[in-house]
């Protein structure tokens, strides 16, 4: 239908230049500027309602004439019309554009100042070829179906009729009949400025309406006043929401809804079948028909009262309900404002549903005007009334009842199946409901998270205006919650309770409507909600004992002597806290449980190198000789315990610092922030921080990778030493053993009398230093690798931009050893 | 996986010491005086099992073994409250009764004559251990049981336990509350194992990282605010203030130090640290620690060696929480500093002094020509042993000495 209108406006528009002197380039401007221009007026319904209207526009034509004095005219003019009704070839609406013709070229006359507009300038060149379109139109009129069969007047295709009316507006402009300065002007008022400056367009030409009918009944007769009074009553009941009667601009600017009762349930089905048809924009529907039904009446009534007779100056029983067009004008005031506004709404907010649709009508709610602005909060608030209710649903039951997807939280296809699937399970949700750590999450790439990604809000169907982004965030994750305690926690009877709770509390939240109101109550909602999962989650599951044995986990201080390299972190969290404790977090966890195992594992070797020199070879040296005091074995006894010092000097240092400066200080914030924690989101973010503390500050992110090569190195060579320390004991061991043996054989020989030494035997007073040259070369090696990589891990560590690095770094040359020998190194 | 210590008390100061000891271990796990546990004590998240086993009933005994010549103080603590704590296997009292007479030779000698009954306890109580770490012992250094045959005992275990770890507690002073000074010194520097964390957790990491040459391994400790029990009643010391820094500050003072160097302020000038750990105890902000680290280097509060990495080792532990305290903060330092040649240096010079004319020495030797390794061929006094004594400390002074110098490795190794 629109194709074939907006075709037929094209061919129209070229049709008419065609026949005009343009030149082609000029033409194709012109065509493309005409086109948009009747286009728009189409869309803006620009024509009268009324003077669609046989009847009305008859009427007009007598008034008219009456005025002008040619009563007889008058009555021809009525004759002529029974001829032309006689024709049965001819509807209605053909015969009223006839008269509207009329009508218009009898106006032509009159003193109406040319318009600048570029159709009226255009179009006056046409006045030939618009005779001729003339002549065409009662047989293309006839050609449409439908249009004289279907309820005169009013229920026929609007857009035919206007097309028509196009037509007219053309063939009238044909005759230098230019639009008179206001309307264009309002044409573009209504396209360029919103509703407010409309509204105000309305409200002027309102009164000036108001003031010509007051003007008009004051200077006829006042004999015609009933007549009067009867025609704008049936012309105001025909013509739809009535503004259009008075006011020919306004009215037909509001259309569909200023289409009446009809068409407003029209515009409702049409709502339906667009895709709409959602409980926002059924309830909106309902308000607009309900507006219209009391409209209707107060006609009803008004029309009742006009057929009482008008009492006559003499009369004493004056008290009859009787209508003059001043009470006409009273009475109609405020309902015509009414339907304008309604009209408006409805125009405005076409295509909308749900939320959006809320927005919109919120939007006119904060108008300046306080009738407006009242009036508009009534139509919101029954159109809000779904919308809250989907919300009261949501936040006190996590119900999502939301069939045409009016809501602005929405959930993902897979929460069901998941929460069915843990509901089907013999152990309950709880157990065997793995969230976020599952396959699934893996394979899923992003992940099923019921809480981060479960659910989400639409922001298209966010009406933002009233509901601020806080409170649908503070609204989804209400909801949430309740789900998550339902499907995670298994919390389910408390939330079956707080729901009826939550009944109480919407019986008594009769002012829902009110976003103050619905603050209140989502506030109150997720308060609770929050409070129960946050007591659900620290009591029952114990959030912060988990946190504990994590970091505990971290610091699982004792190492056996072997399977240090197969041993990994693995710490299940299932449940509900397996949000929290997702695979991602529990693998960054591991990163630091890495590091810290491997440092702790580097300790536990140089513990062990300490007590072979201290203990056995200390203890095997001691057997030989004590003059031996500067021997080889004791060269590199000392050598390894020094360098051993200096290596666990540093194992020890930067295992301070990750102990108090990255897990304790982050270990005080998320306790802190743990403790204060309103609901789950907080808890996360709390616990995301804390993760990505402990990350970037144990070196572990992303730029600190040099840092760990040379760490890498560093640690690798201090493991190096433990085994290095061992062939040394060894050599140790092998060298006292043959030396007891000595001293045996010696006692032995002495105790039978003979010699104790003997010439040629193993003589053995110290650690042959040649067996211990391979040892001393690797200590060396270390030792230069050690020294190396430390002066190089010392200077990639300012690269951090952390304060706490400073720290480890202060540590690690404490009383300023390092500076010294580095400056020594230079001097040397 | 516990890492165990077995407890040996030698002589009268060793036992009196270690049952102040047993005392404070108990009421620090809430250990009755009778070995059961306290009702309170279930959930401490302490690890009783380094210092005690549990007995079939449940009871904990600790891993101790009491030792003396002469049956007075142990008699005592038989019949003291802590009676029914000790396993009464683990008690040896020389059947002569008679004590060693202050004579270091009649200790090491008869704790030599014993040396399979003692062996076979201590087999014993490492039998209990899944992982032993190593003997913590008791005794003075200035008697004859103490030092005698606390000497031997070194000697025996350093020969069968050569893997394991000893660490001795020793002091030569006798004052009203010593023992209970060496038993919190002693409490208190086990903290860390026994309420472990990542770190310190073991004896040997613990001691390794005071001690970075083969030699110098005579630690001191410092405690504050000392918090002393007397016959009088509790003695506090009037410190409020227990910061971390304030803490850590005050264990530099020598005061508060619990060797008597017999240092004199020049010599004190030129004494490094070679290490210092400092075990602070109680209600610590962790993020204290540096700055109180870097107030002490800013001061120069403490000088350490030039020849190595060096700093204060601070490991934080928990506070028992059965132990109420009016302290928030202890802390004890356990330090490796080179003044202690100063106390070598002294008993040189004693020794100097009793070996110095005919008269002395025979009024000092005497006693010692009765046994073994004192007595020549001849039945006269054999002074090799002293002499060897003598080589040895006087090394040992020379060591620490040669430690105040930044040449030190370059000198150990010429």
């Amino acid at each position: 239908m629109e194709n074939t209108q907006t075709s037929f406006v094209h061919r129209l528009v070229n049709h008419t230049l065609v026949q005009s002197k343009v030149s082609e380039k000029d033409r194709q401007a012109h065509s493309a500027q005409l086109f948009s221009y009747a286009v728009r007026i189409l869309g803006s319904k620009l024509s009268s309602k009324a003077l669609n209207d046989e009847q009305a526009v008859l009427q007009a034509l007598r008034q008219e004439l009456e005025q002008q004095g040619k009563a007889s005219n008058a009555a021809r003019l009525l004759e002529c019309h029974q001829g032309l009704c006689s024709n049965a070839s001819l509807s209605s609406s053909t015969r009223s554009g006839v008269l509207r013709l009329l009508r218009l070229c009898a106006g032509s006359g009159r003193s109406r100042p040319s318009g600048e507009d570029l159709l009226g300038s255009t179009v006056s060149y046409l006045s030939k070829g618009g005779l001729q379109a003339l002549a065409n139109i009662p047989g293309g009129t006839v050609s449409r179906p439908g249009s004289a069969s279907t309820a005169p007047p009013q229920p026929f295709n609007p857009l035919q009729q206007q097309q028509q009316q196009q037509q007219h507006h053309q063939q009238a402009e044909a005759y230098s009949v230019s639009f008179p300065p206001s309307l264009s002007s309002s044409f573009s008022s209504y396209h360029s400025s919103g509703p407010a400056r409309q509204e105000h367009d309305h409200l002027r030409r309102q009164r000036g309406a108001a003031a010509v009918s007051t003007h008009d009944s004051a200077s006829i007769s006042s004999v015609k006043e009933p007549l009067l009074v009867r025609d704008v009553l049936r012309v105001k009941a025909h013509a739809d929401a009535g503004a259009a009667s008075t006011i020919p601009t306004a009215s037909s600017a509001t259309s569909p809804a200023a289409g009446g009762p009809d068409s407003g349930e029209r515009w409702g089905a049409g709502a339906g079948t667009q895709g709409g048809g959602g409980a926002v924009r059924q309830a909106l529907c309902s308000t607009l028909a309900t507006e219209l039904a009391d409209f209707y009446r107060l006609m009803a009534v008004l029309e009742a009262h006009a057929m009482q007779p008008m009492p006559t100056p003499g009369d004493v029983d004056a008290s009859g309900p009787y209508l003059t067009l001043r009470r006409l004008v009273v009475w109609l005031g405020e309902p015509l404002r009414r339907m304008r506004l309604l009209a408006l709404l409805a125009d405005s907010t076409q295509g909308l549903g749900g939320g959006a649709l809320a927005g919109a009508l919120y939007a006119h709610a904060q108008h300046g005007d306080p009738f407006v602005s009242s009036y508009v909060s009534k139509v919101l608030h029954v159109a809000c009334v779904p919308l809250f209710d989907m919300i009261r649903r949501w936040v006190f039951e996590g119900v999502l009842e939301d069939l045409h997807g009016e809501f602005f939280v929405r959930k993902a296809d897979w929460v069901a199946d998941l929460v069915a699937s843990a509901r089907g399970g013999d152990t309950g949700g709880l157990a065997t409901l793995e969230l976020s750590g599952g396959a699934e999450a893996q394979a899923g790439g992003k992940g099923r998270d019921l809480w981060r990604n479960g659910y989400w809000l639409e922001p298209a169907q966010l009406p933002s205006a009233f509901i601020s982004e806080q409170l649908a965030q503070k609204v989804l994750r209400a909801g949430k919650s309740i789900n998550f305690l339902q499907d995670v926690c298994g919390d389910g009877p408390w939330v079956q309770e707080a729901a009826s709770a939550a009944a109480a509390a919407a019986a008594q939240a009769a002012s829902f409507g009110h976003v103050e109101a619905l603050e209140r109550v989502v506030s109150t909602a997720s308060a609770m909600v929050d409070r129960r999962l946050m007591e659900v989650l620290m009591g029952r599951f114990q959030f912060a004992k988990h946190c504990d044995a994590v970091r505990r986990y971290l610091l699982l201080g004792q190492g056996g002597e072997s399977g240090w390299d197969v041993f990994t972190l693995r710490y299940d969290v299932r449940g509900p806290l397996a949000t929290i404790f997702t695979r991602d977090a529990m693998g960054q966890y591991l990163r630091v449980f890495a590091l810290l195992w491997r440092l702790k594992r580097v300790e536990s070797a140089l513990s062990s190198s300490w007590m072979v020199l201290q203990c056995e070879v200390e203890r095997a040296l001691s057997k030989f000789p004590q003059n031996q005091k500067g021997q080889a074995a004791e060269r590199v006894q000392r050598q390894c315990l020094q360098l051993r010092s200096e290596m666990s000097h540093f194992v020890t240092n930067l295992q301070y610092y990750l102990m108090f400066e990255v897990m304790e200080s982050a270990w005080q914030e998320l306790s802190r922030r743990v403790s204060c924690a309103a609901d789950l989101d907080q808890l996360i973010d709390a616990h995301e921080d804390y993760l990505s503390t402990l990350i970037r500050k144990a070196l572990l992110d992303a730029g600190s990778e040099a840092l760990r090569v040379t760490l890498a190195e560093l640690t690798s060579n201090m493991l190096g030493l433990h085994g290095v320390v061992q062939r040394f004991n060894e050599v140790v061991q092998s060298a006292e053993r043959r030396l007891l043996a000595k001293q045996w054989r010696v006692k032995e020989r002495t105790a039978a009398g003979q010699w104790g030494t003997v010439a040629g035997e193993d003589d053995i007073s110290s650690v042959p230093a040649e067996e211990l040259l391979p040892v001393e070369r690797r200590v060396d090696e270390l030792q230069r690798v050690h020294a190396r990589a430390l002066q190089t891990f010392t200077q990639q560590l300012p690269a951090q931009a952390h304060d706490e690095v400073r720290f480890l770094l202060y540590r690690l040359d404490f009383q300023e050893f390092a500076r010294r020998r580095s400056a020594i190194d230079e001097i040397l | 996986m516990p890492r165990e210590v077995i407890c040996l008390q030698v002589g009268q100061c060793g036992n009196q010491v270690g049952s102040e000891f047993w005392r404070t271990l108990c009421s620090e796990h809430g250990i009755r005086k009778d070995g059961t546990l306290e009702d309170f004590a279930t959930q401490g998240g302490d690890r009783k099992d380094v210092f005690f086993y549990q007995a079939d009933d449940e009871q904990y005994v600790p891993r101790a073994v009491l030792l003396d010549l002469e049956p007075r103080v142990i008699n005592s603590i038989q019949t003291s409250d802590i009676r029914n704590l000790f396993n009464p296997e683990n008690i040896y009292v020389s059947k002569e009764g008679g004590g060693a007479g202050n004579n270091w030779a009649s200790g090491y000698t008869q704790g030599e004559a014993v040396q399979e009954t003692l062996l076979d306890m201590f087999d014993r109580e490492a039998e209990y251990c899944d992982s032993l770490e190593g003997f913590t012992m008791a005794h003075s250094i200035a008697g004859g049981t103490g030092s005698g045959m606390g000497s031997y005992l070194l000697e025996m275990l350093a020969d069968k336990y050569g893997k394991k770890l000893i660490q001795t507690y020793r002091y030569d002073q006798r004052c009203a509350f010593i023992n209970s000074l060496v038993a919190t010194v002693m409490a208190a520097s086990t903290t860390t194992l026994r309420y472990p964390g990542y770190m310190n957790n073991d004896l040997v990491g613990l001691i390794a990282s005071l001690i970075p040459t083969p030699r110098c391994h005579f630690l001191m400790s410092g405690y504050t605010p000392l918090s002393l029990d007397t016959d009088h009643g509790q003695v506090t010391s009037n410190i409020r203030k227990t910061t971390v820094l304030d803490v850590m500050r005050r264990l530099l003072q020598p005061k508060n130090i619990m060797v008597s160097e017999h240092a004199r302020k020049r010599d004190r000038e030129n004494s490094r640290y070679i290490s210092i750990l400092n075990v602070i105890q109680g209600d610590v902000d962790p993020t204290q620690v540096h700055k109180s680290l870097q107030r002490i280097r800013e001061r120069k509060a403490a000088n350490f060696i030039e020849w190595g990495p060096a700093s204060i080792q601070v490991a934080l532990s928990k506070k028992s929480p059965y132990v109420p305290t009016s302290h928030r903060v202890s802390g004890l330092m356990l330090a490796n500093n080179t003044s202690i040649r100063h106390l070598f240096n002294k008993v040189l010079r004693d020794y100097e002094k009793l070996m110095g004319t005919k008269q002395e020495r025979q009024a000092f030797l005497e006693p010692y020509k009765h046994y073994t390794p004192f007595k020549d061929a001849g039945g006269g006094l054999d002074l090799e042993e002293f002499a060897d004594a003598k080589e040895v400390v006087q090394d040992l002074t020379t060591e620490y000495e040669a430690c105040e110098h930044a040449d030190y490795i370059e000198r150990s190794r010429a």
